[in-house]
This record gives structure tokens, C-alpha cells and sequence, in this order.
């Protein structure tokens, strides 16, 4: 592994609050993920030394923030760990700047990640310097202090759900902003979110946190393509439906078309310059669709060789068809990759779909077409 | 109107004496609100019994009280006596002292109030960008609990103005010295010729008590302002 890293091992059984999590954080952002109440803010706080876990510890590279038994527990101001907490929580009675500059005493000390007016520049914050936090919109308030916490020369950053409190384009408008910092700084980030789609342009690992304990940890792929963590982590089986996650391994532009990549071949989709970057897809079950025999002569151009894995009926009428595609390169799966569909009941029956028969898979390239919002206000 | 100067010179010692009371209470109840307002321990109700006894107690009880304590022949009041040359009873200071007693339970309730409706994430993001816990008092929960602690000082700085049973007990009623506005009044009332002064001295009394909340209002605007930038 390389550049700085965190590593985490910390217990804590109360019975209002229990977390158990065993993981280091690199460089690069990590997404932390759950259901409300699965302890995500509390495990935050804990890495920040808001509060002590009973027993555990947290190193930093060499550095030891926490040891219980060695009774080691560095208080937050020594951490060098900066959070951007869920509401800003920026001092009212300071400008922007001062807000800015809250912790840049610590920064003195320590080698900073760039000069403040990099920072400054970085986050577009150059006219609102003399502002108050109260004359600032959401999104702006999330900029400064993001800009605070970069400003205080941190080793590693922590986002409570930065982006949660903002309106859908309020939110994409943030995006790129995070996007630019996960690119200009070698940090390790700790990355809180609900939002799924947050999770898979920003992300590039994942760590899965249920009812306190760290469940699931990896490449984003990896992890939530599996079915037992999407279906925790999507809810109620009423509404639930699978879906697949592919990496995309290479973009390449061809006039008004984009090429991606990815381990079910080559997707072809329209390009426009209002799309948001992509370096992951999302197939949705139900924009998959299945037939017995190879079909030519379709309008849809991802073909996919598959064989049915499992038959899953859901309410009402319908059913969850896991498949295995047969791939040309191989991925941690092997030649395979997973993939859902969700068709009929009715159409299951007539097509006679069973377990282990061999299907053809076909995906609808404009379903893939990423929206970072589907509501915008011009 | 025609002021006497027995009249000035009370009008002069009751600023004083209040003014004084309340600067003295101020710190304090910052210690006792926030020891209040964040900590448990046993024995809290307690402490918190105490810091009100001077309100709930009549202030003839309280200033007899401190007589016994502080007073010259009191233990307290000998060694002080004895060991500095202090003496608080029937001087200005223990008017002060009286002063600030009485406020105590005033300003500690109404700081304790703000210390309750802080934001301790403010606080806590404090502590994530390196400040210290006595920086961040400093710098984050001091100003914050501004409007507070002006509602406070001014809360007993009114109550310091008004009093009386505690003063008369334990500072006595000596002109120049320890003879306050109510005090002043009191002998006006108490003389058969006294009825011009007393009515004097009670147009004094509004005209002090309209401008320090006219003073006060003023103040918790500009700290408004200055807390949230916000002009109205």
C-alpha cells in the first residue's frame, strides 16, 4: 500500500451503541455506507476523537491516536484528522475568511496541503471572503468548510454526508468541487453517504457499516454487487431492485459517441457535454432484457451470453432473474460477471426460463446514460 | 428639578455599588452556569440549591447572615480583619459583596440558559481544527454565549440597583458610604419633611432604570450584529 494510511481496530459493546470496524483507509476516497442508525456518524466521531471507544486502536502510519490499553487517546485538536460535519457547523460570528483560517494555527506547524489561495481558488471562494455564514447559501456553507477543514493541513479527511442537506442541483453543482480535491490531494477520505450515485462517481472503495459493525469492505464493484449488501442497503423488499455495478476501464470519445469499457464489453452512448463523468455504470434489472435465443435486427447493441444462476419471485407478478454473463476478459469473478434482470412472471413462464438454462441478455445503452439529478432548476 | 448633592452622591453609589456587584458575579457564574449547564456529579442539587438560596431567601435572612459571617466579630470577618485590615460590614465594598450576591442567582440561571442552547458541535468542530478546550472557550463558546452573558450582567446589575433588606443589615445606611438610592429613600420616607426628596429620588430611580435598559437594548443589538452580521 501506499502513501499515508490509517489503520482502524475499535470495539465498543454498549448497549445503545455498539461498532466494531477493522479497516485501513489510503489515499483516495472511501464511501462509507448504511442505513441510518448503523453507527457511520459515530464511527466519524470516533476516528476523530469526539468520542472513545472501550477498547480498540487507530494509528496513523506510525503515529498511535488511540491504544486503550496502553491508555494512549490523543484529544482531536492532536489528530490532524479534519471533518467536515453533515451542517457545516461554521462559526456565525466569523467571516469566510476567518472561518477559512479557524485552524490554519495548526497549519503552521505542520506542512500544508496547498496555500490558502490555491484553496481558495480550488473551491471558488474568492468573492465570498468577507461574507457571513448566515448570508451563504447551502452549498456555498459546504465549500467553506470544506476549505476549513483542507486549510488545517489535515493527514486525513472525514465528510459526514457533506452534500445531504443540499438540493438535487445544489448537490451537483458541489460534485465536481469534490471531484477536483479527490484529484489535487494524496488524502485519505472517509466519505459518509446515502446517495448511491454520490457514492459511485466519487468513491473508490467502500466500506459497508450494519447495526455498528464494519460488514463489508472493498472495491466498489466488488462489494455492491453483492445481493445480500444491496438488499440491505436498498430497503424494503416492496421496493428493492437489483442492480449491477460495472467499473469503467476506459472512456474514448468518437465524435458525438462515448465508448466505455467495461467487463460486459464495450457500451456505446450518446455523449453530451451536460453529462457528468463516469467512471462507473449502473444496470438497473429491469432495463435488462431476456430472450431463449440470440435475436438480430434489434436496436439494442449489448448482446450478452448468459446462463440463469436463480429464479427469485418478487411481488407482484414479478421475478428477479440472476444471470452469469460469459465475458471476454476475466475479472475477479472469473469469466463471469453477474447481472439482474427483472421481467414478469408471466414472461419467465412462457419462455420457459429455468435455473442453469442459457440465455441472451440485452441492455438498452440510453438506460446507462449516468444523471447526476433527475430534478434541475434552471 | 433641583438635585441635592446627598441626592448625586447616592445616585453615584448605587451605579457603583451595582456596577461593581455585577462585574464581580460575572465570572462566576459563568464557572457555576457551566458547571450547571455540562456537568454531573453527586451533590449537583445541591450546588445548585446554594446558588439560589439568595433568591429564594428573604434579603433581611442573607444580609443577617453574612453579618454573622463576615462581620467584624464573624470568623470569617475577624481573620480578614485581623490578617489584611478588610473590613466588608458597614463599608461600600460589602455593599458590593451584597450586591453581588444577591445577582449570583440571576445571571447564573440566564447564562445557564444560553450554556444549554449552544451548539457543542460548534465547539467540537473547534477541537478538529487543533484548538485547545480553553482556546476553543475562548474563541467559540465565549462569544457565542455573548448575548448571555450581557442578559445576565444586566439581570443582576437591576437587581443590585433595587436592593435593600440585604444592604440595610449588613452595609448599614451611612451616607457617602453605603446609602444607595433605596436606601436614600427609605430615610426620605421615614422624615416628616422628607416627601419632596422621596419624590425626587423616585424620578431618579426611573430615569436609572429606562437608561440601563435602553443601554442594555443597545448593547444586544450591536452584539447581534456582531455575532451574525446581520444589520436590522
Amino acid at each position: 500500500m501506499t502513501g499515508p494510511t490509517l489503520t482502524v481496530d475499535i470495539k465498543q459493546s454498549d448497549p445503545s451503541f455498539q461498532l466494531e470496524a477493522a479497516f485501513t483507509l489510503s489515499a483516495g476516497i472511501t464511501a462509507l455506507i448504511g442505513r441510518s442508525g448503523a453507527g457511520k456518524t459515530m464511527l466519524l466521531d470516533t476516528l476523530a476523537g469526539l468520542r472513545t471507544p472501550q477498547q480498540g486502536t487507530i494509528k496513523f502510519d506510525t503515529t498511535c491516536l488511540l491504544d486503550t490499553q496502553a491508555k494512549i487517546n490523543k484529544p482531536p485538536e492532536q489528530r490532524h484528522i479534519g471533518y467536515v460535519f453533515q451542517s457545516g457547523r461554521l462559526m456565525p460570528h466569523l467571516s469566510v475568511d476567518g472561518n477559512l483560517h479557524f485552524g490554519s494555527r495548526r497549519a503552521r506547524q505542520n506542512t500544508p496541503l496547498a496555500s490558502s489561495k490555491e484553496i481558495i481558488t480550488l473551491l471558488d471562494l474568492g468573492h465570498l471572503l468577507t461574507r457571513r455564514p448566515h448570508h451563504l447559501s447551502g452549498g456555498e456553507r459546504q465549500r467553506v468548510a470544506i476549505g476549513r477543514a483542507l486549510l488545517s493541513a489535515p493527514r486525513l479527511i472525514l465528510m459526514d454526508e457533506p452534500l445531504a442537506n443540499l438540493d438535487p442541483a445544489r448537490r451537483a453543482e458541489l460534485m465536481p468541487f469534490l471531484e477536483r480535491i479527490h484529484q489535487r490531494f494524496a488524502l485519505p477520505i472517509l466519505y459518509v453517504s446515502h446517495n448511491m450515485d454520490e457514492v459511485l462517481r466519487l468513491a473508490d472503495k467502500v466500506l459497508v457499516l450494519k447495526n455498528g459493525k464494519l460488514t463489508a469492505q472493498g472495491p466498489i464493484a466488488d462489494v455492491l454487487n453483492d445481493p445480500k449488501i444491496q438488499h440491505y442497503l436498498l430497503g424494503s423488499a416492496a421496493q428493492f431492485e437489483p442492480e449491477t455495478i460495472l467499473e469503467v476501464y476506459t472512456q474514448e470519445r468518437d465524435g458525438n459517441v462515448l465508448h466505455l469499457k467495461t467487463a460486459l464489453g464495450t457500451f456505446t452512448l450518446p455523449h453530451s457535454k451536460s453529462m457528468a463523468p463516469t467512471p462507473r455504470l449502473r444496470i438497473q434489472a429491469r432495463d435488462v432484457i431476456l430472450s431463449r435465443t440470440e435475436v438480430s435486427g434489434l436496436s439494442i447493441r449489448n448482446t450478452l451470453a448468459c446462463t440463469i444462476k436463480s429464479i427469485n419471485a418478487v411481488e407482484p407478478g414479478q421475478v428477479d432473474i440472476e444471470l452469469l454473463a460469459t465475458i471476454d476478459g476475466t475479472t475477479p469473478q472469473g469469466r463471469t460477471f453477474p447481472l439482474w434482470a427483472r421481467i414478469t412472471q408471466a414472461a419467465a413462464n412462457e419462455l420457459g426460463l429455468t435455473q442453469n438454462a442459457p440465455c441472451w441478455a440485452y441492455v438498452k445503452a440510453s438506460a446507462l446514460i449516468p444523471q447526476t439529478s433527475k430534478v434541475t432548476i434552471p | 428639578m433641583d438635585f441635592t448633592p446627598a441626592e448625586w452622591q447616592a445616585l453615584g453609589l448605587s451605579v457603583k455599588v451595582a456596577g461593581i456587584g455585577a462585574l464581580v458575579t460575572l465570572p462566576l457564574s459563568v464557572m457555576l452556569a457551566w458547571i450547571l449547564a455540562r456537568k454531573n456529579f453527586p451533590g449537583k442539587f445541591l450546588l445548585d440549591a446554594i446558588v439560589h438560596l439568595p433568591l429564594v431567601l428573604p434579603p433581611v435572612v442573607t444580609g443577617y447572615v453574612l453579618l454573622i459571617v463576615l462581620g467584624t466579630q464573624g470568623s470569617i470577618g475577624h481573620w480578614l480583619n485581623e490578617t489584611f485590615s478588610i473590613r466588608l460590614a458597614f463599608t461600600w465594598w460589602g455593599a458590593a459583596l451584597v450586591a453581588a450576591i444577591m445577582g449570583l442567582p440571576l445571571a447564573v440561571r440566564t447564562i445557564r440558559l444560553s450554556f444549554e442552547g449552544l451548539d457543542g458541535g460548534l465547539a467540537e468542530a473547534a477541537r478538529t481544527l487543533g484548538h485547545s478546550p480553553l482556546r476553543t472557550f475562548c474563541t467559540v463558546t465565549l462569544p457565542l454565549l455573548s448575548p448571555g452573558l450581557l442578559a445576565g450582567l444586566m439581570l443582576s446589575f437591576s437587581r443590585a440597583l433595587g436592593e435593600f433588606g440585604a444592604t440595610i443589615t449588613f452595609a448599614g445606611n451611612i451616607p457617602g458610604q453605603t446609602q444607595t438610592l433605596p436606601l436614600l429613600l427609605f430615610s426620605a420616607i421615614q422624615s416628616p419633611t422628607g416627601d419632596p426628596m422621596a419624590n425626587r429620588i423616585v424620578w431618579l430611580c426611573i430615569a436609572l432604570s429606562v437608561s440601563s435598559l435602553i443601554a442594555a437594548e443597545w448593547s444586544a443589538r450591536r452584539i447581534r450584529v456582531w455575532l451574525t452580521g446581520v444589520k436590522q
